[in-house]
């Protein structure tokens, strides 16, 4: 148990090297980087940049952008009353995530969702969403 | 000059991670791996089948294969509509027919027996033997004992299986003044609001049919566990007639014959009882050694890949895991992906991803016209090694609407989808 307490302690640490590392090219413009939409946004923090990057850079975007499928269908196709997300624009998206993120409307379950988001992940969502293929799997 | 002994290729790695289209220029140079990685998922409920179908569509380098001891999965999710007449089992039932047929998963119906973690196998009941990469185990719950509750007769509901259809007919069967009694477990059992949500529909069902009658909530816990706004509303206002809410009264014995449940605060009497026990992780956790939270009930895992803590190449996922967030199937889901995208990585020799997010939302009928929601969000914390709620991201809705009855059949619908097609 304690061996695997201190590996993982160690994994952190290389991990953060590496994203260090990561963020240190991106900044250098070696990686994807949705620059153009970023600066549709204020940047929260270098942090969220740094992340931004990060998941670009390793695609660790798929994890994240994910999580909106449970209600937006795979790949953002969605088959019910909620809004498909797939072939929007990432402009697009960007927008109507960021107005239900800043409109506090009571009774809005996407604004609570939208809110957990910062605004370079959300600009990293909209990037990976606005990519994926336009068919559906069925 | 030879990769073998370097594990996998460059391109393999790329090809797992999905980026290999993106990254074509890059020159090959070396050849893919020779054999495929393979991994089982056991447990074919939100956690597991997303698991699996999120695995293939993320990669067609691997090979999934999800065993699942029946041939459909009989969805809790909006299964208290069965009581009230909106839905039936057949609507809420799911076939594991599109994941073969979309994503290539290969479907084993079967029971594992024994896992071999040294030896990297499992073994089904049938004798046979499946070796695997990476293991994902998504076993739900299972109930612990309560003195005198034999389950044949007070039913838990709670499963998924047709059992809501029996407890459907028991309550149609009560009486004018009759007495339904409905009893919560103490925190963490499977999904939060379900029986909250269960009473009301009971409730709605004694108030427009003018049954009189009560229906008693027998709660374990302090306080109502989650969208204490809007059910309290719901038991003090819309049903104050009918509901009789009672914090902190934990069942501790259960006269299965004559209807009466005895608990610490004290006895109660009523035509059908529903008994919901407390739950741990699924059989399987416990059988193979690897429920080892503090509580000795749970599986400890990695909140970024969810490899259990106890064994290496071991993964759990959905209810039976023990990192704190809720038991439910829409965050079943939600961990699923982190684990299918942490699998990926690991298999390709990298690290899982570091910021992952999960979500929770539900939309909970109180009448058999209006529902509410309530959602949370999740982020990982690296200091504490731990999925914590973002500040600000958990809420639920003012008060309950028609509109969001409507919303209830989207945001279900959506979560069938995402999970079995």
């Amino acid at each position: 148990m304690k061996n695997i307490i201190e590996s993982s302690f160690f994994g952190v640490k290389k991990q953060l090297l590496f994203v260090l590392f990561l963020s240190f090219c991106a900044i250098e413009g070696q990686f994807p980087i949705a620059n153009a939409q970023i600066q549709l946004l204020p940047l929260a923090s270098r942090t969220d940049l740094l992340r931004t990057n990060i998941a670009l850079s390793l695609n660790g975007v798929r994890s994240v952008a994910s999580q909106c499928f449970q209600c937006h269908g795979t790949n953002g196709h969605s088959k019910t009353g909620i809004p498909t997300l797939n072939g929007l624009s990432d402009e697009t998206l960007i927008q109507l995530i960021s107005a239900r993120k800043t409109n506090n409307d009571a009774d809005d379950l996407m604004h609570k969702q939208a809110g957990a988001y910062t605004n370079a992940e959300i600009a990293v969502i909209a990037s990976y969403i606005s990519s994926l293929p336009k068919e559906a799997s069925e | 000059m030879s990769n073998k002994k370097q594990g996998l290729s460059r391109r393999h790695f790329l090809q797992l991670m999905g980026l290999g289209a993106g990254i074509a220029a890059v020159p090959i140079i070396t050849k893919a791996a020779q054999s495929r990685p393979h991994i089982i998922v056991v447990g074919g409920g939100f956690a597991g089948a997303t698991a699996a179908k999120y695995l293939r569509h993320w990669s067609k380098d691997v090979d999934v294969t999800l065993i699942e001891a029946n041939a459909s999965y009989q969805s809790p999710i909006l299964s208290n509509l069965i009581l009230n007449g909106q839905r039936s089992l057949k609507q809420l039932n799911f076939s594991y027919d599109k994941l073969v047929k979309n994503y290539g998963v290969k479907i084993v119906q079967g029971n594992v027996k024994k896992i071999h973690s040294g030896k990297k196998f499992v073994e089904l009941e049938e004798g046979k033997k499946l070796s695997y990469d990476r293991l994902i185990l998504a076993p739900g719950i299972q109930f612990m004992d309560i003195k005198g509750l034999d389950r044949k007769k007070v039913l838990h509901a709670w499963l998924p299986n047709n059992e809501i259809l029996q407890l459907k007919k028991q309550v149609l069967s009560i009486k004018k003044e009759g007495v339904f009694l409905i009893s919560i477990p103490k925190k963490p059992y499977r999904c939060p609001p379900g029986p909250y949500e269960r009473a009301c529909v009971v409730a709605d069902y004694f108030k427009r049919n003018k049954l009189g009658g009560k229906v008693i909530v027998l709660d374990a816990n302090a306080k109502v566990t989650v969208n204490a706004n809007n059910f309290m509303r719901a038991f003090y206002e819309t049903y104050k007639d009918i509901v009789e809410y009672i914090p902190q009264a934990s069942v501790e014995e259960v006269d299965s014959d004559k209807g009466v449940v005895v608990t610490d605060v004290e006895d109660y009497r009523a035509d059908v009882l529903n008994i919901i026990p407390p739950h741990q992780a699924g059989a399987l956790i416990h059988d193979n050694g690897l429920a080892n939270d503090k509580s000795k009930r749970w599986a400890a895992v990695d909140p970024l890949s969810y490899e259990s803590t106890e064994t290496p190449y071991i993964h759990i996922i959905g209810d039976s895991q023990g990192t704190g967030q809720p038991k439910a199937g829409h965050i079943a889901n939600s961990e699923a992906k982190i684990c299918a995208d942490a699998v990926l990585r690991l298999l390709s020799g990298n690290s899982p991803y570091y910021f992952p997010r999960t979500n929770s939302a539900c939309y909970t009928p109180i009448t058999n016209k209006t529902a509410t929601w309530i959602t949370s969000t999740y982020a990982y914390d690296l200091t504490s090694n731990k999925m914590k709620l973002i500040k600000g991201s958990n809420g639920t809705s003012k008060k309950p609407t028609e509109a969001n009855y409507q919303r209830m059949y989207d945001w279900a619908n959506s979560l069938f989808g995402d999970t079995f097609s």
